[in-house]
């Protein structure tokens, strides 16, 4: 499905609007894991504000699709996308790290509003992913004769009751967990699980393939039974077409994988050089500065 | 013969699991929102589940990690699961997972592990650090039902309940059947099994046997000791814990689990903040367990360790020697 | 700190864990009446009506430390 120009250069505006509130959060904190959440910029961006069935009103809406961000110490991206959508107050984005706020240094599903999974620990997401996508399931298996009979069949077997995403890191993709999740999700036929690989190609310790080889990715998911594309994470078009793929590939029986070729630290070029993970002080400093020099203020 | 409590009559021996059975299949035949999910280990009432409702059937193989948090999953939208796999495996192998994607958001996930401190499958499976363990982690409940009966109201309890909860399914030695069919199960409360008022023996899970034997081997002796089924370890029922200490002034604790962090550690912290009382730790000490023989006439490792009945005897009278020498230091 | 809820007429364990408030922002149970909530605000066990004044509720730890206001 082709999408028109308007909405690409509109999505593109977005995403240098959440960059500009990334930078807040990094200005106020002096902290962050600056890398992963630069890389995860567009990922977010294209999913929240044209893909996502949400409603930014009522963010425990039962029907609303699920995003389970398991690398969750990059939500400062979502942060900013959850102010932009109006969930949290704007003032909250220079709280993050402290005491008493709804920002807390790992995605919280009990703190902040629209937050959907607890991370931390990871390698955990995408099995939490699943057993929402298997939940939905059998909700679709248990809805009331009388409503699915006024429905078309169509309807109820080409659009699930909502979807799960999933957003992995690819140094996440060294723990056993994540594989166990990619076995169980291939067994029960979780075609409305879609997982997103942010393969940024560094790890806190050096390249992810030196520090653990997980290539070939794409075979390694293919042979677990998976649908597989690969894209590049920092192209919205590119993210926005395979979305829809995705999407509309529900009733094939396959959950899917989207490995998204993106750079750590992207658009600021001394966290890409260096591969930031966890930026500190003058390191932090010295990128925000850059960054509000090319993406604005807010 | 000692006198018990109304709702206590000793009847035989049986096996624990049967009781999770029965009161698997009485819980999952009323709620329909319980889901079995298995870890390549059974499932208490299979059975029926494979009978009735075999799409609420879901098995993660000798996954568990993947199993705790896909069951978490579940919950998060309104389902019921019920992990079911070796103490070790569903609780201890999963531990980082139950932590932090279960029981931080405090989902409604039920996990029975199987196999108490002993057993044949030996060190890997004896596993005598689950209370202490689970013990430490908030917004946990845990249960070790004592016999048959006591099991089939605790799965049913905890289906009721709504929070995370761990249930210890002992599984090697069958326990005595203790409780008539009206016994009142409550989560969080203690029953007392037998009134007495030389010293109190608080037991949990398995040792409730052993501990109503040598309840009977200090009649004899024409010590009354009261006898407490502190089958819920968290939240402890302190109040029963704090009149054990005024009324009776000795107690001793017995469990098959390591006496680190485990019920004796919990009644200690009761009884040095509100009634302190001399106490004697009944349970394997700081150490591993290993195989051994379980048969009726004998009981290879109960022996190793000293949890017979004789064993909690003798530290009965030990404590009760206890409170004198600290009546007389006074 | 923790917090035990039991229903007044029956006893029945409705909540036991971290206690309620203290989790700052706490989303899922921002108060009792949620946690009774969970159970249609009737007991399942007795069937009795579960009200703030029908159940007790039982904190246990150390109330006051230097840290905390209020």
């Amino acid at each position: 499905m082709a999408h028109d120009e308007k909405l690409i250069s509109e999505l593109e505006e977005k995403a240098d609007i959440v960059r500009r509130n990334i930078f807040t959060i990094f200005d106020a904190s002096q902290m962050g894991h600056a890398g992963g959440t630069m890389s995860l910029v567009e990922i977010v961006t294209a999913l929240y504000f044209h893909h996502l069935k949400i409603d930014p009103k009522n963010c425990d809406w039962p029907e609303r699709d699920r995003l389970v961000l398991s690398k969750a110490h990059c939500c400062e991206a979502i942060y900013a996308i959850l102010v932009e959508l109006g969930v949290l107050p704007r003032e909250t984005l220079t709280t993050y790290y402290r005491y008493g706020s709804p920002l807390q240094g790992h995605a919280d599903r009990w703190c902040t509003q629209g937050i959907d999974y607890s991370g931390g620990s990871l390698g955990q997401g995408l099995s939490f992913a699943a057993g929402l996508a298997l939940a939905e399931k059998f909700k679709v298996l248990r809805q009331p004769p009388s409503q699915s009979s006024l429905m078309p069949r169509y309807i109820t077997r080409y659009n699930p009751l909502y979807r799960s995403y999933c957003i992995l890191g690819d140094g996440e993709c060294h723990e056993g967990q994540v594989w166990e999740a990619a076995m169980f999700a291939t067994k029960y036929k979780l075609d409305n699980l879609i997982n997103i690989v942010d393969y940024n190609k560094f790890s806190l310790d050096g390249p992810t393939n030196e520090v653990m080889q997980i290539e070939p990715f794409v075979d390694k998911w293919k042979s677990f039974g998976w649908w597989v594309t690969e894209i590049d994470g920092h192209n919205l078009r590119e993210i926005v077409d395979v979305l829809d793929l995705a999407s509309n590939l529900y009733g094939d029986g396959k959950p899917k994988c989207i490995i998204a070729h993106t750079v750590k630290g992207h658009g600021i070029s001394s966290w890409e050089a260096a591969h930031t993970h966890i930026g500190r002080g003058e390191d932090i400093s010295r990128g925000v500065r850059e960054g509000r020099a090319k993406y604005g203020e807010v | 013969m000692a006198k018990y409590s109304e709702h206590v009559k000793i009847d035989g021996n049986a096996m624990v699991a049967d009781g999770v059975n029965n009161g698997m299949m009485k819980a999952a035949a009323k709620d329909d929102r319980i889901i079995a999910v298995l870890e390549d280990m059974g499932f208490p009432g299979l059975g029926w589940f494979k009978e009735n409702a075999p799409e609420r059937v879901i098995e993660c193989g000798i996954a568990e990690a993947n199993g705790a948090v896909m069951a978490a999953g579940l919950a998060a939208e309104g389902f019921v699961p019920f992990i079911h796999s070796f103490a070790f495996a569903v609780v201890s192998r999963a531990c980082n997972q139950i932590r932090q994607s279960i029981l931080q958001d405090r989902f409604n996930v039920k996990l029975l592990g199987r196999e108490g401190a002993w057993g044949e499958p030996g060190i890997s499976h004896n596993h005598i650090e689950i209370i202490g363990i689970t013990r430490v982690m908030p917004n946990l409940v845990i249960v070790d039902p004592a016999d048959v009966v006591e099991a089939e109201k605790a799965v049913m309890a905890i289906a009721e309940y709504i929070g995370p909860v761990f249930l210890k399914i002992e599984a090697s030695p069958p326990p005595l059947r203790i409780f008539t069919e009206d016994y009142p199960f409550d989560l969080g409360k203690a029953y007392t099994v037998k009134d007495g008022k030389d010293a109190t023996i608080i037991a949990c899970g398995y040792m409730l046997t052993e501990s109503i034997l040598a309840g009977e081997l200090l009649e004899k002796e024409g010590i009354d000791v009261r006898i407490i089924n502190m089958s819920t370890l968290k939240p402890l029922d302190n109040e029963a814990v704090i009149r054990a200490a005024e009324e009776t002034g000795a107690i001793v604790t017995a469990e098959n689990a390591s006496i680190i962090g485990g019920l004796g550690e919990a009644v200690a912290t009761v009884l040095s903040e509100y009634s302190p009382a001399p106490l004697i730790r009944v349970g394997i000490e700081d150490e591993f367990s290993q195989s051994g023989r379980i048969m009726p006439e004998i009981d290879e490792l109960k022996t190793h360790f000293g949890l017979g009945a004789e064993d909690v005897a003798l530290s009965v009278k030990e404590c009760m020697a206890k409170r004198e020498r600290l009546k007389k230091r006074k | 700190m923790t917090e035990k809820i039991n229903c007044g007429k029956c006893n029945m364990l409705l909540y036991f864990g971290e206690e309620i408030n203290r989790r700052l922002y706490m989303r899922a149970i921002p108060s009792e009446e949620t946690v009774l909530g969970f159970y249609n605000n009737t007991c399942p066990r007795c069937g009795g009506k579960l009200t703030l004044k029908t159940v007790n509720i039982a904190t246990e730890g150390r109330k006051k430390w230097h840290t905390t206001k209020s």
